[in-house]
């Protein structure tokens, strides 16, 4: 095996920020005007998916700032990372089963898994594993977001309602507490601020402003101080955001002990899923902005910045981001075209978070569910959903990869996707073609498809038709041999030598024929490398 | 043995060799006896709990005392690890003593009392919302949601402070102790000349505060929702724990009269008031002329 792609100067080139794009004609008035809107549209978003991650709303802050600095330094593309709703809500889905959310432990998982994240990451890099990600179907990408809104549609639940402690392991055991208990839980002041942030937000994105969460949050909040100067806070109860004990550099440290390896250790799989699927969200932007040929994308280097970035994010209270659809299609709508306004939000959310921290920590808990309930409503996409229930074979497996995650949580149902995404192709790999054509004694048996450990089954199938003929078996269609196929072939020739039946092999390729001199270690087999050869080979025969 | 047989030991030589023998037998029975005793003692003494120091010192603390050890930093540096609630300069360990371990001075030993119904709020509590309302109004910040990590913490650590405790029976010095009638009403004038002597050196002339005392009254002190706004309350509290050095070195009629002083002074309002109200009544008392007092009489 060679490993001929560790080739140690295209590694350094990825490894090492690149800033020709200060060179290209960019109009710095477009970039920095993007950056501005992209700060302003990331703190709501910041803070809610904190929330999904079960973290104080400081450690989105945090993230928005350093992760999407780091990936865009490193970066040379106009992709937006930061925090993502799909990583949020399986490091919150990872992380609960150790400690309870907020809680220093909690806190301290969450940095151990953002770096092992990381980690896993920069292997993928060093794998060169950026190409992996093209073989999850967009019918299954549909899936995971489409089940990643409904997601997030029940976790907002808890906050637009008011009521406290309605997370359960099943969304309808959510639903069935809430309507069991409807005039206990549900916080009217709260729900009302809820509602009135939804309703706005959506009319708001109905009408196509980019701005929408933003329109949200600010009615949203208007509407609580208006509710919070008739009603004292203390009496309607509805819960607030809080101060943000803010610092500009927070460090912290993953706490590397005995106790806290075992959890690294159990926490190794949802950290590949994390990894994986924050992964692919970039590939399909960088996928995207590729086709648009408005810029050309380099898989590795985004994968090694977000790496990169990820690891960081331990050591800079923050948690684990990817790239962002909706940040870097506004950064694509303002005319954005370099890491450029990636930097200036990540500059502009620090200054903004440090002195705006009163006015935020007014802001009700109910007004952040709303902007998370339309951040989920907008993820699901009926038109899309709609188009392929006219292809039943896609319709099923957009249909599964949404039932496993509802039902089993976002990191199987990551699994069950990349799977599913395979099978329709796995299924039609496997079969196996033949074309018989008879010369006197001798059948000559020309296979289409691939011979791997799947299609023997068709193949012996095939050859137990023509068991009592001379055998000429033709492979020159054939793209694919392993080594399981290369074995039955030569048991083949065996059972017909025991026979006293003449077989020969053709193939041109070079791989299949070294494939089967590997294997024939007595040289029984008969291979030949073109059709003239084997002809000759059967001369004689009755 | 009695002092008789002692005194008997040292007049007699053969007696005197007889009680040598008898201290033997006797420090032998004691030993026999004591160390059964002894080691019964240790097993019915409950464990002993980690101290603070010893927990910071850990390096992985497990998730109940990591939420301790929280709670005991919340306590100590409120401003710090709970600035996201609170709206003042207080800190929880300003009147709950030591961090809450002092006796007659707001222990927070009471983990076994709650849930209890309280007139405050006319609600039956849980130990959580009593630390809630203590962020709202002795904190004169935000309420914090129920499930808030920081209100998390300190009921962890209120629990782990009333270890050993019988559950539902009041700990030894509980809350503050109740003063008897002096007979005479509280006299802030009387209050106030009391503070400048007493107090004013560390808690500031303005009762603003100083690197050695919390502030008293103004914008960064407790609101007019806190117990300590009660003058019993108050008084109590000042005469166990003030100056600190001469508890209980001042007269009843004393420490009720800096407590009325205290009272009158100007701080943040209480939250439980509407503002909207407050305007209303602003406006009222601008734009409404208020009734003489004879046509009131009349």
């Amino acid at each position: 095996m060679r490993f001929h792609w560790l080739n140690r100067g295209t590694l350094l080139r990825e490894m090492v920020p690149d800033f020709r794009w200060l060179n290209r004609d960019l109009v710095w008035r477009h970039e920095l005007f993007s950056g501005v809107i992209g700060a302003v549209l990331v703190i709501p978003q910041a803070i809610t998916f904190a929330y999904l991650a079960g973290l104080p709303p400081e450690y989105g802050i945090y993230s928005a700032i350093y992760v999407t600095l780091f990936a865009c330094l490193l970066g040379r593309s106009s992709i937006i990372g930061g925090p993502n709703t799909a990583v949020a809500i399986l490091i919150g889905e990872t992380v609960i089963r150790f400690a309870g959310r907020g809680s220093p432990l909690y806190i301290d998982a969450v940095l151990i898994l953002s770096f092992e994240v990381g980690v896993i990451q920069l292997l993928i890099w060093l794998l060169r594993g950026g190409r992996l990600f093209q073989y999850f179907s967009p019918t299954v990408i549909l899936g995971i977001t489409t089940a990643v809104g409904a997601q997030i549609i029940f976790s907002s639940l808890e906050g637009l309602t008011g009521a406290v402690a309605l997370d359960a392991p099943f969304f309808f055991q959510t639903f069935q507490t809430l309507a069991n208990d409807w005039g206990h839980l549900v916080n009217a002041h709260a729900f009302a601020i809820g509602m009135i942030t939804v309703i706005c937000g959506w009319w708001f994105r109905i009408r196509g402003a980019s701005y929408f969460l933003l329109a949200a949050l600010v009615i949203g909040s208007l509407a609580s101080a208006i509710i919070h100067f008739v009603t004292p806070q203390v009496i309607t109860e509805v819960d607030l955001i809080g101060r943000l004990p803010f610092s500009p550099l927070p460090f912290s440290r993953p706490t590397w002990e005995w106790d806290t390896l075992m959890m690294a250790y159990e926490m190794l799989p949802a950290a590949t899923t994390i990894a994986i699927i924050g992964l692919a969200q970039t590939m399909v932007i960088a996928k995207e902005i590729n086709l648009s040929g408005r810029d050309r994308v380099d898989f590795h280097k985004e994968t090694f910045a977000q790496g990169v970035a990820n690891l960081l994010s331990a050591y800079f209270s923050g948690f684990a981001g990817s790239g962002s659809f909706n940040r870097t299609a506004s950064n694509h709508d303002l005319k954005g075209r370099t890491p450029l306004p990636g930097i200036v939000s990540s500059v502009v959310v620090l200054v903004l978070a440090w002195n705006l921290g009163d006015l935020l920590a007014h802001i009700p808990m109910a007004v952040m569910a709303g902007v998370l309930f339309i951040v989920g409503l907008s993820m699901i996409k009926p038109a899309k959903i709609r188009s392929l229930w006219l292809i039943p074979r896609e319709f099923i497996l957009f249909l599964a990869t949404f039932l496993t995650i509802i039902f089993l949580g976002l990191s199987s149902g990551v699994i069950m996707a990349a799977v599913l995404s395979l099978v329709p192709f796995l299924l039609g790999a496997a079969r196996l073609d033949a074309k018989r054509v008879r010369m006197g004694p001798v059948v000559s048996l020309e296979l289409y498809g691939n011979l791997f450990f799947a299609s023997v089954d068709s193949l012996s199938e095939r050859l137990h038709a023509v068991a009592d003929r001379h055998l000429i078996l033709n492979l020159r269609h054939v793209s694919f041999l392993d080594h399981g196929a290369a074995e039955f072939i030569l048991q083949e020739q065996r059972r017909r030598d025991n026979a006293s039946l003449k077989m020969v092999v053709f193939t041109h390729l070079s791989d299949h024929q070294s494939i089967l001199e590997t294997l024939d270690t007595n040289n029984e087999l008969h291979v030949v490398s073109s059709l003239p050869e084997a002809r000759e080979a059967m001369v004689g025969l009755s | 043995m009695s002092p008789d047989a002692d005194s008997r030991c040292v007049r007699d030589g053969t007696e005197r060799r007889l009680s040598g023998r008898w201290i033997v037998l006797l420090s032998l029975t004691w030993l026999l006896l004591a160390i059964p005793v002894a080691f019964a003692e240790e097993q019915n003494a409950l464990p002993k709990q980690p101290s603070m120091e010893e927990l910071a010192a850990r390096p992985f603390l497990d998730d109940f005392h990591g939420n301790v050890l929280l709670g005991y930093r919340i306590v100590t540096q409120t401003e710090r690890y709970a600035a996201r609630y609170t709206g003042n300069r207080l800190r929880c360990t300003n009147c709950h003593l030591d961090a809450g371990t002092r006796a007659d001075a707001i222990p927070l030993t009471i983990a076994g009392m709650y849930p209890k119904w309280r007139s405050k709020n006319g609600r039956r509590n849980g130990i959580g919302l009593r630390i809630r309302e203590c962020f709202v109004y002795s904190q004169n910040g935000i309420m914090p949601p129920e499930n808030a990590p920081e209100v998390l913490a300190v009921a962890a650590y209120i629990h782990s402070l009333s270890y050993g405790q019988t559950i539902g029976r009041a700990p030894e010095g509980r809350g503050v102790p109740t003063l008897p009638s002096t007979g005479f009403d509280p006299n802030p004038a009387k209050g106030r000349s009391v503070y400048q002597e007493q107090c004013a050196a560390c808690h500031g002339e303005n009762g603003d505060g100083t690197e050695a005392a919390p502030p008293l009254w103004g914008p960064y002190s407790y609101n007019r929702g806190a117990g300590m706004n009660r003058i019993d309350k108050a008084a109590g509290f000042i005469w166990a724990n003030m100056p600190p050095g001469g508890e209980r070195s001042l007269s009843h009629q004393e420490v009720l009269d800096v407590a009325a002083f205290l009272k009158i002074q100007y701080r943040p309002t209480d939250p439980r008031e509407s503002a909207f109200a407050q305007l209303v009544e602003t406006l009222v008392r601008l734009f409404v002329p208020a009734p003489d007092a004879v046509s009131l009489v009349e």
